[in-house]
């Protein structure tokens, strides 16, 4: 599966359009963390658990929106975004997404 | 004992009227996404060949969704132990198709059948008590043509 | 260029699964998470407590005023038995016993931090023999002695700044909510453990003063009485029986413990000479 935020690849030919592919997920760290961001807080600097949250909810919206794409054939999504809101405090919404296509030659 | 019967009582209350609207949203969701199967949707900025095109104008869908006390209850014990927040991801999902149906009718009524550089928007308008999860707004737009 | 629009499988962006299991393997979880805390406080917090100097404890309560009435024939009557009583029951050299009386209708005692005793006219009215009001005063004064009063603090502000910190940490305000509740339930209360350490120490101290227990068993039998009484008519005794055993129950278990002991069950009471209180008048 192709994953780009560019809308042409170079040197390939998009054969088909399949409709945007969207994956989304809330996450939360448990409370001992949230805790511990607290403290970190009063003294500053990365805020590791969180940027662990980000990161483990990121990669799961991608799944997710590859999973999308590929329930419905596509081998590639072109022009993907990310957008991130703190729905509820400690607990952030990661949403991606993108237009699922299939190109010729995915794997060269 | 009072705070008790309270609490247990909206947990009731939200569970029975959260998960029969929400059910009879996923059927209205499932039949109007059926119903406007034909209307494409592209995050790309430009059409692939913009000789055949017409329109271009703006549309729009917006929803604001909020959750039952059922949902932020689970939610809150879910943040002591950590991990996905089930009972959250239906209602975003629910609210960006909703978002998304509303801006395709909004493409019907003017006649085009693909809406291009569609962006998506989620924000938080009212946090609820204790910082859980009030409403959120679901916002989609895009640039209707026709083809 | 080929356009298509096909249908995605659904519950990828959101699980299918029913919302009750997540809420209840959730609340199982936690409820087993918090009761485990509980418990692993209790056992440090009663041993702990023993560490806490007693003389710093009765500076903490210093300046709070127990009761209205001080200074009072009554008062004097109830700290005269304490000092009579106190001095059987192996209390600690530096613990001292300090009796209030609040003319209150509360059928209550209670035993609080510094070895503060409050005695409620509601009670005594209720108290036939001196014997038996010995019973309520043993009782308390056990609680002093293995310092229930501030395990139970301890237990309660613990678990309080716990539920501060979930509740403001990670804005969980079920999970603040659940612990918090725990929380007032072991300021407010004795455990039923602690409660029949109590009992057996009063039973002890009974019989070394009086020779025999039956100030326990009127206690009991009238408490049992009254509990069998409508609670609409007196929520004031219902109060105070929430938080302990089943009165029957106790008398049982001090019957069976006065058989291994060999103590004495029934002799000869003395009438409550109460200032202020005709000994025969009904609650």
């Amino acid at each position: 599966m192709l994953i780009s935020n560019m809308e042409v690849i170079p040197q390939k030919r998009i054969l088909k359009h399949l409709g945007l592919v969207q994956g989304s997920t809330v996450r939360a760290k448990h409370v001992g963390k949230d805790i511990l961001a607290g403290f970190k807080n009063i003294l500053g600097g990365e805020l590791v658990a969180y940027t662990e949250l980000m990161t483990e909810a990121r990669d799961e919206a991608t799944n997710r929106m590859i999973e999308q794409a590929e329930s419905i054939g596509a081998n590639a999504v072109l022009n993907v975004r990310f957008a991130t809101s703190s729905v509820a405090q400690g607990a952030a919404e990661l949403f991606a997404y993108g237009t699922a296509v299939v190109i010729d030659q995915p794997d060269s | 004992m009072f705070e008790l019967i309270l609490v247990l009582s909206l947990l009731a209350l939200g569970y029975g009227f959260g998960s029969y609207r929400e059910k009879s949203h996923y059927a209205s969701i499932f039949r109007r996404e059926d119903e406007m199967r034909d209307i494409l949707l592209f995050d790309s900025r430009f059409p692939p060949d913009s000789s055949r095109i017409s329109g271009g104008k703006l549309v729009h869908g917006n929803v604001v969704v909020s959750v039952d006390y059922f949902k932020m209850f689970v939610a809150g014990l879910r943040k002591l132990v950590g991990g996905r927040l089930k009972s959250y991801e239906t209602l975003l999902d629910r609210g960006r198709r909703e978002a998304i149906l509303r801006m395709k009718a909004q493409a019907v009524e003017q006649g085009a059948n693909q809406i291009f550089n569609v962006k998506f928007e989620t924000s938080s308008i009212s946090k609820g008590a204790e910082g859980n999860l009030g409403s959120i707004e679901v916002l989609v737009y895009g640039s209707a043509v026709k083809v | 260029m080929q356009y298509e629009n096909p249908k995605p499988r659904e519950g990828i962006n959101y699980s299918s699964e029913h919302p009750l299991k997540e809420f209840s393997q959730l609340l199982i979880g936690i409820v087993v998470i918090i009761a485990v805390v509980v418990i692993t406080l209790n056992a440090l917090a009663g041993r702990l407590a023993f560490y806490i100097p007693f003389e710093f404890e009765r500076n903490m309560v210093s300046d709070f005023e127990f009761a209205e009435v001080e200074e009072s024939l009554q008062q004097a009557y109830l700290q005269e038995l304490a000092d009579r009583l106190a001095p059987h029951m192996d209390l600690p050299e530096d613990m001292k016993i300090t009796v209030h009386y609040s003319d209150s209708d509360t059928v209550n005692a209670f035993a609080t931090l510094g070895g503060n005793l409050v005695f409620f006219q509601g009670l005594i009215e209720q108290m036939e023999s001196e014997e038996e009001l010995a019973a309520v005063m043993g009782h308390e004064i056990a609680h002093i002695k293995y310092r229930h009063p501030i395990v139970a603090l301890g237990k309660g502000v613990t678990l309080a700044t716990l539920a501060a910190f979930v509740g403001g940490s990670s804005a969980s305000g079920a999970g603040g909510w659940l612990i918090g509740s725990s929380a007032n339930l072991s300021l407010l209360k004795f455990s039923r453990d602690q409660e029949s350490q109590a009992d057996q120490a009063a039973a002890a101290g009974l019989q070394a003063l009086y020779g025999h227990i039956g100030g326990a068993k009127d206690l009991f039998q009238s408490f049992a009485e009254l509990e069998g009484q409508d609670s609409v008519t007196n929520p004031g005794v219902v109060e105070l029986f929430r938080s302990h055993p089943h009165s029957a129950n106790r008398w049982i278990e001090l019957q069976s413990l006065a058989d291994t002991r060999g103590w004495l069950v029934d002799d000869a009471r003395t009438k409550l000479n109460f200032p202020g209180v005709a000994s025969d008048s009904e609650g």
